[in-house]
């Protein structure tokens, strides 16, 4: 309707600029002479303004020379046109509708030009930045760039949302130190400490986050783990039997340090529980450190004791109310020594002496314990899974009792208050 | 007409002074008389049209300029000079120039009359948005057809009309009850 009503006043108005009478004009249009009668009378104050009157010739002339003058200032242009302006004609000539485009730059080149630039910075920051990152990852310690390298996967390690992920990170970035310290061998060159460091970093971390994890993915990740492992062993074998002698001792350490988290992960995909007890912070932070070794199979502790005191012990220690009396789990076994009805010692000054590695089995803990192997057994700790605190002998006299003044659970050497000297056994966990 | 502005063009562009002349000279009354409508005074017309003519030839000199619709290049350069012209004046405090000169012959009545109206209508003019201004301008100013003034302001011939349509709603307001009291 409305559009009609353009299209009908502009007639009119047409009309009416080429002279003819306005009745005329709405006679035409009855139904909207109204409308048209109010709108028809300002055409007519438009077109009945006074003529414009032109400047007078003489400044017309001057104005003329004027533009002329400037017209002579202007450099010629070659008669080639620039090639950008080659190309604008040549669009221009091809796609008329951009050509309408062209004329209409005057207001859009300062916006454009502005996009543009910040288009232009950020590209070149984020190339910069892409660039270096891409240098970086390639680098060595030795490199300058290693430290970016390094607080890259830092930022990585920040930003892992899972603790899934986490473990594939640390596991790869244990493999990528790996790699790094095989071509610095290669090169004669001795990894340093720090290298080292990051290594058992990522080790240790990639363990305690699988322990982490719950079952349904736990195998999966020391699976992950366990791949690496023996892929970099294999591969560090190779380089070992390469690489020149000064960088000898830090692969082997190395190796080492993916020998113990082979075995870790092994053991860990056979008891999940004890790996997760052992890597989590369900683990009482006073615990002690636990051995590393695997229980003696028959749980029976036959510990090889000299003891250079006065009471000797020479005979296999038996620990605990075992019914069957083979069964080597001492009752109150823990980690902390055995329990109560443990072996204690028969008098003061005769067992070991606080700080002194408990020859005996010191109470097995969860890995001093031997695994479900306890035949004819009766005592509820056997498994070792439970009693981490076993009671402590309260009245040696002497000591704690505790197992070792290293804390370390592993029974070693030592000198209790009488002067007994003991000899740790051979598999000396037990 | 129009390709013969586009082949002079096209010369221009070379730098061709006969061709810039002839541009010139086919402008600057049609240009002259558009602006002349839309401001006050003869010098501030002489002005603004010579700076219409001095942004051609920059635009020639930076390559920026048209490659077709010269007409409609002018006309939208002129209508942007005015509309910078009136920002301008907006930071100034003058009086306005007589619109036109009285000379021996005319009747000061009606002079007075004519630049009344002339004003009122510039005044007018003045409230209408600015592609309502330049429709009006385009159409009752400098004379041009729908298809010129589409092509001017780059609004589809329906965009025209329905511009015009409402641009002369606006004026029938402002200046049909001055012009009943001007008769009264």
């Amino acid at each position: 309707m409305t559009d009609q009503f353009d299209t009908t006043l502009d007639l009119a108005l047409e009309r009416q600029l080429n002279g003819e009478a306005m009745a005329n004009i709405l006679q035409d249009y009855p139904d909207k002479a109204e409308v048209l009668g109010r709108l028809l009378p300002v055409t007519a104050v438009l077109t009945t303004l006074p003529s414009v009157p032109l400047p007078d010739p003489a400044t017309r002339q001057a104005d003329r020379a004027a533009f002329l003058a400037e017209v002579d200032h202007l450099p010629q242009t070659a008669v080639s046109p620039t090639p950008l302006a080659r190309l604008n004609g040549w669009i221009v000539a091809t796609i008329p509708w951009l050509g309408h485009k062209t004329t209409r730059r005057k207001e859009k080149n300062m916006m454009s030009s502005l996009i543009l630039k910040a288009a232009l910075a950020l590209t070149i920051l984020f190339g910069v930045a892409g660039g270096a990152a891409i240098t970086a990852a390639d680098s060595l310690p030795d490199s300058p760039m290693y430290p970016v390298k390094l607080a890259m996967e830092d930022v990585q390690l920040a930003m892992v949302g899972d603790t899934e992920t986490a473990v594939s990170l640390h596991t790869d970035l244990a493999a990528e130190r790996l790699r790094e310290m095989e071509q610095l061998a290669l090169a004669d060159q001795v990894p340093d400490e720090a290298t080292l460091s990051r290594l058992q970093y990522h080790l240790e971390s990639a363990l305690d986050l699988a322990a982490q994890l719950p079952k349904q993915t736990m195998a999966g990740a020391l699976l992950q783990i366990q791949e690496m492992v023996q892929t970099r062993t294999r591969t560090m074998e190779q380089v070992q039997a390469q690489a020149p002698e000064p960088p000898q001792a830090a692969l082997t350490r190395a190796r080492t340090m993916l020998q113990n988290t082979g075995d870790a992960v092994a053991a860990g995909l056979q008891d999940p529980q004890t790996l997760r007890w052992r890597h989590t912070t369900n683990r009482p932070e006073e615990a002690p450190v636990q051995p590393e070794n695997t229980p003696h199979p028959g749980g029976v502790i036959t510990p090889t004791v000299t003891i250079t005191g006065t009471n000797p012990i020479t005979t296999p220690l038996r620990l605990g109310p075992c019914a069957s009396g083979d069964c080597g789990t001492p009752q109150g076994s823990g980690p902390y020594g055995p329990g109560r009805n443990g072996p204690q010692p028969e008098e003061p000054g005769v067992g070991p002496g606080p700080g002194q590695p408990q020859a005996t089995p010191a109470g097995p803990g969860p890995l001093n314990t031997p695994q479900g192997d306890c035949p004819g057994c009766t005592c509820p700790n056997c498994d070792g899974a439970g009693n981490q605190y076993g009671p402590q002998p309260d009245d040696s006299g002497n000591g704690s009792g505790m197992p070792g003044g290293s804390d370390s659970g592993i029974p070693i050497g030592g000198q209790n208050q009488s002067g007994a000297q003991y000899q740790a056994p051979d598999n000396g966990n037990h | 007409m129009a390709t013969d502005y586009d082949a002079m063009l096209q010369k221009a562009k070379q730098g061709d002074r006969q061709a810039l002349t002839a541009i010139y000279d086919a402008f600057y009354t049609p240009l002259y008389r558009y602006v002349y409508r839309q401001v006050e005074g003869e010098e501030t017309a002489r002005d603004l049209t010579a700076d219409v003519f001095h942004r051609l030839l920059q635009a020639i000199q930076k390559e920026t300029g048209p490659d077709q619709y010269l007409q409609a290049w002018l006309y939208r350069v002129a209508h942007n000079t005015i509309v910078d012209h009136y920002r301008r004046m907006q930071y100034r405090d003058h009086l306005p120039l007589l619109e036109q000169m009285a000379s021996a012959e005319d009747d000061p009545i009606r002079l007075a009359e004519a630049n009344i109206a002339a004003a009122q209508v510039r005044q007018s003019m003045r409230q209408l948005t600015p592609d309502q201004q330049q429709v009006i301008a385009l159409k009752f100013f400098a004379g041009l057809s729908n298809q010129e003034i589409a092509l001017t302001i780059a609004k589809p011939i329906g965009a025209v009309k329905a511009l015009q349509h409402r641009a002369i709603a606006a004026l029938q307001r402002q200046l049909v009850p001055v012009e009943e009291e001007l008769t009264v």
